[in-house]
């Protein structure tokens, strides 16, 4: 034990600036995301702005029954749910591929271009987005209704529709940056791999198929247990600005941080809001658990831990 | 050496001046006065302007303020932020939506009826106490409402220009079936413009003839501001008139087609030629000033206060503040000294309004509302007590007080005025309430769906929240506050 100590204190001297360099990313993800954990506690107070977080009196359950005493709750945990998995598999999906198609783009400057252009989607706002959407869905001056069909269809009225539109939103504006990142897996995919299929006769779609995909499959899956420790979040903006906060596109557009907003924004309640925050984590935490659980049974290499 | 001598002593003295002002200052306390922005405001005016108050409430009052200037849309985040801290004293909020209760339930705002009992008198008779049952709770007082003409009347907003070019005349529109005919006339002679335009956002009127905010709820209307009549705002009778109204007009074209969508505000679309008309709330001064294009219909709703327009905004000190004694002292002046109410609303005179000749305000060569530094000359009406500020040029009434007076004491106010109810123990319900009326509320008054064809869910789902349960218990709290009224 002794030894081993001695051991840390002289690593630790040893790699001094390395760790010098990990400590302003350490601090800050201490102050950041570890600190506020403690701020959970406001999921069981009922908050007194006088008294502070630690005075307030203790609430129980009470803060997270709002979110389950309607018949609204099956309602935005289904939307919840049901848009996430779609947008895990769909953008999942898309987005391995146009980073295959990129790798296989040998000109650089067209490929350079090309990732800028996938990349811009991210970079805007959702607000700003939702003015975009509404440019091509806008009744009387819409580009689709206008240019493409020709009649006018009340987008915003018909909530048959905006599963797809709100999917297919989601896969443009966040495929270019998942594809970046899957890009740069496979650009790290050893090359000597490549040249052993070629010599073996491996045709183009082979080398994708038995090179490129497996050398994915770790980024894959990595990806995929983050993002299915947020599926019970939901992206805001997505969710209300882009339809628009219009009331008869509810069925399909509330979430539950929709429904959070709309319910506490006139109550300034934060003890609710900690609660429905604390149940997304909490579902999210038990999930991520769950899938490296299923990932470690199957190929332990590739759990997160 | 006379002169050496003598300079010596200006020099002392004017070192002892400058050592000793900032000790006198910094023995004076700092209280925060927030305030949201309806107009532009820079830096430099805002500092201005502190300097100009500070100097007053030092001479005056003994106390300094710190002016924090917030975006509208961040007002309400920004406030609850700051009130979890001393930082914030005295601020403004919006009392719609039963804005003092949720305050006075989070614990957010300082009980003042002790405060206000021993005020001066000028301060106390400021109020009226229609204005003083809105700034209460079960008797206690936690803060004062904004000096303002109550309510308004209905009046609709119409495109100067085509009411010429088909000759109509605008003050024989003064129903819903009268607006129905000018529009169908409009909607045939000109069918590329929106006949009828949202008041705003996704709203097509905020003057409606029902009575709202009943309780200082969201949830608690009657059928007109005379009834007490409680229900539920989908099933009124009023409601039920004015959709079918909404809803015939939205299948034939005349309301803009995407209402439920729309960003843009009504009157400027109607002073553009954007649109024909929209709906507007008008009271003492004229509805159509800011909008030269545009004209008056007569009255679709007489002028009248609903439950929740009396003291719709109000100003208050927080629970939290470390200076109430101070804060309350800033409160006092902000509604009762003409100066320092001038400076807060018009900013500095010659720099940001002048004074003419017959006395009235106005801006200075150069700078209208679109350039003006100090937005408070544009958005007066966000200040607590505007009446004791200059007239101003544009103003259609020679004093402020009377015209103010005279309205308020013409329109038929509230009966259920002072009602309030304790949402506490139904926050559950208020949440799930909020999500049903955004649902259907402005579907259904835009006309985009016809009420009868929602109104059995939207019953089924009123039952589901346990709405008609608590309708029960706020009639039976409403009946007993009106016996003792």
């Amino acid at each position: 034990m002794r030894k081993k100590a001695k051991i840390g204190k002289k690593s630790l001297w040893k790699y001094r600036d390395l760790y010098l360099m990990l400590l302003p990313g350490a601090l800050y993800l201490l102050i950041n995301n570890y600190l506020p954990i403690g701020g959970l506690i406001l999921a069981f107070k009922k908050y007194d702005y006088t008294k502070g977080i630690w005075g307030s009196p203790w609430n129980g359950l009470k803060n997270f029954k709002f979110l389950f005493s309607t018949r609204d709750a099956a309602l935005i945990i289904r939307n919840t749910l049901g848009y996430n998995f779609i947008f895990i598999v769909l953008g999942t999906a898309f987005a391995v591929l146009v980073a295959i198609i990129l790798n296989e783009i040998r000109a650089q400057l067209p490929k350079k271009i090309y990732q800028v252009f996938i990349l811009v989607p991210y970079l805007i706002s959702m607000v700003v987005v939702s003015y975009i959407v509404f440019a091509f869905l806008s009744t009387d001056n819409g580009y689709i209704n206008n240019v493409i069909l020709g009649k006018k269809i009340n987008w915003y009225m018909q909530p048959k529709y905006w599963p797809y539109i709100l999917v297919f939103v989601n896969l443009w504006k966040s495929f270019g940056y998942n594809s970046i990142i899957y890009y740069a897996t496979v650009i790290g995919i050893d090359t000597s791999l490549y040249e052993a299929a070629v010599v073996d006769g491996a045709t183009r779609w082979q080398r994708i198929w038995h090179v490129t995909l497996p050398g994915l499959r770790p980024t894959i899956i990595t990806m995929t247990l983050l993002a299915i420790g947020r599926v019970f979040y939901s992206d805001f903006g997505l969710f209300y600005q882009v339809p628009m906060n219009s009331g008869l596109l509810y069925d399909v557009t509330t979430t539950i941080d929709v429904y959070v907003y709309k319910g506490l924004i006139l109550l300034n309640d934060i003890g609710r809001s900690a609660a429905a925050g604390f149940f997304q984590s909490i579902c999210g935490f038990l999930l991520v658990l769950t899938a490296n659980f299923i990932v470690s049974k199957i190929d332990k290499e590739n759990a997160l831990f | 050496m006379k002169k050496k001598l003598a300079a010596a002593f200006l020099a002392t003295a004017m070192m002892a001046g400058v050592i000793a002002a900032p000790a006198a200052a910094e023995e004076m306390v700092t209280v925060s006065l927030y305030i949201p922005t309806l107009a532009n405001y820079s830096e430099d005016a805002i500092t201005e302007v502190e300097a100009a108050l500070n100097e007053m409430l030092a001479e005056k009052y003994g106390i300094q303020v710190d002016l924090h200037y917030i975006e509208f849309g961040n007002f309400e985040t920004s406030i609850n932020l700051a009130m979890t801290t001393d930082e914030l004293d005295v601020t403004c909020f919006f009392d719609q939506d039963g804005g003092l209760s949720k305050y006075v339930n989070n614990g957010q705002l300082l009980d003042i009826t002790d405060y206000f009992n021993n005020a001066s008198e000028e301060f106390r008779s400021t109020f009226t106490e229609a204005e003083c049952l809105k700034s209460s709770i079960n008797g206690r007082m936690y803060s004062v409402a904004r000096k303002f003409q109550y309510g308004g009347k209905g009046v609709v907003l119409m495109n100067a220009a085509i009411v010429e070019e088909l000759g109509i005349d605008p003050l024989s529109v003064t129903d819903m079936d009268s607006l129905g005919e000018v529009l169908y006339q409009v909607h045939e002679a000109h069918p590329e413009i929106y006949a009828l335009a949202p008041q705003s956002s996704a709203d097509i009127s905020w003057v409606e003839p029902w009575d709202k905010g009943v309780g200082g709820t969201i949830f608690l209307f009657t059928d007109s501001v005379e009834s007490t009549e409680l229900g539920s705002l989908f099933e009124l009778d009023s409601f039920a008139e004015f959709c079918s109204y909404t809803h015939q007009w939205y299948e034939d074209g005349l309301i803009m087609s995407d209402i439920l969508s729309n960003t843009m505000e009504g009157a400027p679309l109607v002073n553009s030629g954007a649109a024909f008309a929209c709906f507007v709330n008008a009271d003492i001064d004229p509805a159509n000033a800011a909008y030269p294009n545009t004209v008056v219909s007569g009255d679709l709703i007489a002028p009248r206060a609903t439950a929740s327009d009396i003291g719709n905004l109000q100003y208050g000190i927080s629970a939290n503040s470390a200076h109430p004694d101070e804060a309350f002292k800033l409160l006092e002046a902000i509604y009762t000294d003409e100066e320092i109410v001038t400076t807060l609303c018009y900013g500095i005179e010659g720099e940001h309004y002048i004074l003419n000749e017959d006395g009235r305000a106005d801006f200075p060569e150069g700078i209208s509302s679109e350039n003006e530094p100090y937005g408070g000359f544009v958005a007066t009406a966000v200040y607590p007590n505007y009446m004791l500020a200059p007239v101003k040029a544009s103003a259609t009434v020679d004093n402020y007080q009377e015209a103010v007076d005279e309205w308020n004491n013409s329109l038929t106010v509230s009966a259920n005025v002072g009602f309030l109810f304790d949402i506490s123990e139904y926050t559950d319900f208020v949440t799930a309430y909020t999500n049903l009326k955004d649902k259907y509320y402005y579907a259904v008054k835009g006309g985009t769906v016809a009420l009868e064809d929602v109104l059995p869910s939207i019953q089924s789902e009123l039952e589901a929240i346990g709405f008609y349960d608590v309708l029960a218990e706020a009639q039976s709290e409403l009946d007993a506050y009106l016996e003792t009224k």
